[in-house]
This record gives structure tokens, sequence and C-alpha cells, in this order.
């Protein structure tokens, strides 16, 4: 099936960034909403779409920070088309939303945003309120908290059953954390930046096993906003744009992936980074299997050793840290990262030569969504 | 489910089970996350004899959580809890413990 996406991204911008900030959530909201106008040389007189996710409300404490209504207030903004819900696929669903509805021609110019203040909301609320809530999906959470199963139960199950299946180990596991922390370091936005070794991570607190502390994103506060553009109404503007090439709607790793690659002649084998998401490690093996990077069973010995999934190897993951050290900015981290190395803009984490084409993915289990990006 | 979901049948009730499955995943949790659960507690996805596919989300008891692994033959016991009976699950008899 072909499909006609006409759809690049031409801003992005972040708030400020960090563990207990205490900021009014609004306020980052508008700090990358602006940064991100300001990178695309727009105004909110040009902004004629807005998306978010989940949009305004969420039983998790600090899990969003505004939603559509309060971008418009905040920035002054009247759309023609807006979005703002928490059934899409993946937290990148509202960006996949906006690549259809500029597409479509319903709108130019759609802001779209992720703001999230867990580290400071679970000061007063608790960090048993916000995991017991943060279950995904009502049914899990009816039949699910009476027995202590949290939001980390559901990767605890998944790496526990991926481990008997395949022989796996903590030791291939902890590729993934460790490859995060090590690019972290040169990502200034990161929240966790200091070193860590295969010992620590072996050494680390398990909080449901066999995932450990490091196998799961820490909270942080903080917003990001990318814009996507029709590129008609980009007009002859010098500004690098990255083309969303393909976008990954189904409900599962492979089945959003297989929906992404039937609409493209990239393959796999063409992909120069990947920022796949990480929320908790297992699912960054997953992904990286349903995405077709290797085979189900195999993604323990595809990053074992680390070589192949640094920032110098065959396939660069997590460049800028990914969630797991750079904190869950839930989802957006992963596109803004993708399009940062798409654009040459990674600095001391640059990849080279620089890449042409970057696969992002958000979610798991059935709340999944990936894009296809070039530059 | 008021419906089946493959033939779109309304004539669905619930139905009797054994109460007899194996474990299908589990984690030891080591974190105190509600009052009434103290760490370490296992967490496991329990699928009954009647049914590929058929699980249910449940603590493993009567057993060390080392001990607990996946294939494990298990069957069901309530804990009563005020109004409900929760249904919890240990070893079945004939495993060695």
């Amino acid at each position: 099936m072909s499909t006609p996406l006409a759809a690049v991204v031409t801003g992005l911008g972040t708030s400020e960034v960090g563990r207990r900030l205490r900021r009014d959530p609004l306020e980052l909201t508008a700090q990358a909403c602006l940064a991100a106008l300001s990178d695309a040389g727009l105004s909110s007189g040009d902004i004629d779409g807005v998306s978010t996710y989940p949009g305004p409300f969420h039983l998790t404490p600090g899990f969003t920070g505004a939603g559509v209504v309060d971008a418009c207030d905040l920035l002054g903004i009247t759309p023609r088309w807006h979005s703002g819900g928490s059934e899409v696929p993946g937290q990148l669903g509202s960006i996949s939303n906006a690549v259809l509805a500029v597409s479509a021609g319903v709108a130019d110019h759609v802001l779209c945003f992720r703001t999230v203040w867990e580290s400071t909301a679970q000061l007063a609320e608790g960090r048993a309120a916000a995991v017991t809530s943060n279950v995904g999906f009502q049914p899990f959470r009816t039949w699910g908290v009476p027995f202590g199963a949290t939001g980390v139960t559901s990767g605890a199950l998944d790496a526990q059953r991926y481990f008997h299946q395949y022989g796996a180990t903590r030791e291939q596991l902890a590729r993934i954390a460790l490859n995060a922390r090590c690019n972290a370091a040169a990502n200034p936005l990161a929240v966790y930046r200091d070193p860590m070794t295969l010992d620590d991570y072996l050494a680390a607190r398990i909080v449901s096993s066999p995932l450990c502390i490091y196998d799961c994103d820490p909270p942080v506060d903080g917003s990001i906003a990318i814009i996507v553009s029709n590129p008609a109404a980009t007009g002859d503007s010098e500004r690098p744009s990255v083309t969303i090439e393909a976008i990954g709607t189904g409900m599962g790793y492979r089945q959003a992936a297989d929906i992404m690659w039937s609409q493209t002649s990239i393959g796999p084998g063409d992909v120069d980074v990947a920022e796949v998401y990480d929320g908790f490690s297992i699912y960054s093996w997953l992904w990286l299997e349903g995405l077709g990077f290797c085979k189900p069973g195999e993604a323990a010995s595809f990053v074992e050793g680390g070589s192949r999934i640094a920032l110098d190897g065959e396939l660069p993951l997590a460049t800028g840290g990914g969630q797991l050290s750079a904190g869950r900015l839930h989802g957006y981290l992963h596109v803004l990262e993708a399009c940062t190395q798409l654009r040459g803009d990674g600095g001391d984490r640059q990849v080279y030569p620089r890449p042409e084409v970057a696969v992002a993915s958000n979610g798991a289990v059935r709340f999944t969504g990936c894009l296809l990006l070039s530059c | 489910m008021p419906l089946c979901p493959r033939c779109h049948s309304w004539d669905v009730a619930p139905a009797e089970v054994s109460g007899h499955g194996t474990v299908a995943s589990f984690t030891i949790s080591e974190y105190q996350w509600i009052d009434a659960l103290p760490p370490p507690y296992v967490v496991a996805e329990v699928e009954l004899v009647e049914q590929p596919g058929l699980q249910v989300m449940t603590n493993i008891v009567d057993l060390d959580p080392s001990a607990v692994r996946i294939g494990l033959p298990v069957e069901v016991c309530f804990e009563p809890n005020g109004d409900v009976f929760v249904p919890l699950f240990r070893p079945t008899a004939d495993e060695p413990r």
C-alpha cells in the first residue's frame, strides 16, 4: 500500500528538564513550544494545528502537564485542527496524527507537544500512587493492583518470559542501560550522565525481577515540542527539515513496524540510527525485533558487548541516552533525538557520517507507534 | 466480555474452571508498593489448563519466591478479604516444594 504522506518536521524545542524542578507544567509547556516556534522560524499565528498526548487529564500524578486548550490559551493559537487523547499509536501517535492532518491538507503547521512533571508530582503524591495508577489500561489495573502489580510488573513479566524462552541474561540486558548511559554523557538535556559499569548494573537494587533500578526510566519534569508541517507550506526556507517517510500505527511492536515498512521502499538495513522506546530496557529488545533489525529471540545477542549499538556501531541506539538516562520524557525524547541526529546537531554525541535515515518508536505491548524519518 | 469476540454470540456466561494452571511468567517484587503486600512477593501470570492463552494475574503463595519458575504447576486458593475472595495460587499438592 502506498501512502502519500506529505509531512516534515520543521521545529524542535525543549523546556528545561530535570528532577524535582517544582515548576508550573504550563511554564514548561510554553518554554518548549516557544523554542520550537523559534527553531522553525514561525510565529504562533502560523500554527493552525495542535496535537498532544495524552490530553489534559490522566490518573497518574504528573503524567501530563497541559492539553490542547492549555497550549492554545498559553500561546494565542486558533487551530483549524486539533487532537489530544490517550488512545493513539504510542505517545508519538499524537505526532502521527499530525502527519495525517498536514498530509490531508487540514492544517499547514501542527504544534505537537508532550509535557511531564512526574518527578515533582510524586513529591506530593508518593511513588506508590504513581506506579499503581500507571498501568496503562483499565483491565490491568482492576485485575492487577490487588496483587501488587504496578507499571514495572508488565515489563518484568515480559523480561522474565524472554529470559526463559531464549536463555537471555541480565548481562545481555545490561547493554541497553549501559549504552544509554554512555551516550547520555554528551547530552546536556540528560538527567543522569555519570559513567556506569557492568558491575554497577549487576550490583544495583532489583525493583521487580529480573529488572533492576537501571532498567527503569526515572521520572523527570520537562516538555518537548515538535512542529510538523506540510512541505508545501514551508516556502523556500533554508532551515533543515526532516521528512517523515512513514508512520507505524498498528497495535504491537511488529504490527506497528510492518505498517510503517509497508509505506516505503526503505528497509531496516537502510536505517542509520535507531531511537527505540526504553521505558523499561526490555522494550528496546522487543522493538529491535519488531522493527526487523534482528529476528525474534536475537535481540540479546544483537546488543551483546555493546559495540553494534554504540555511537560508532552499525546501528547506533539511544544516542542521547534514551529515557533510561535522559529521563522519562515519555516518547517525544526519541523523536527529538532522531531529528537532532538527522540534522547533524548532536554535538559530541553526533553520529558520523551524519545519518540520513532514522527510526523512532514509542510505547509497549499494544500501545505502540513508530516513525521513519529522513534528511 | 458481554459477547464472544470471535463469533459475536451473546450466549455467554460465567463458567466454572478447575483452578489448575501453570506459571506463564512471574516477577519477584522487591518494593512495597501497597500496604498489604510487604516485599518480596511474587506477581505471576497463571495460564489455566482449560484454554491456551487464558491467563490470570495473581500472587504465588506457600512457596519461597526464589523457587518460583515458569511452567510450575499451580492451583487456586482463595483468600477472604472483606466481602470478596481473592484468587491466589500455590504449587499443586503433588508438586515438591
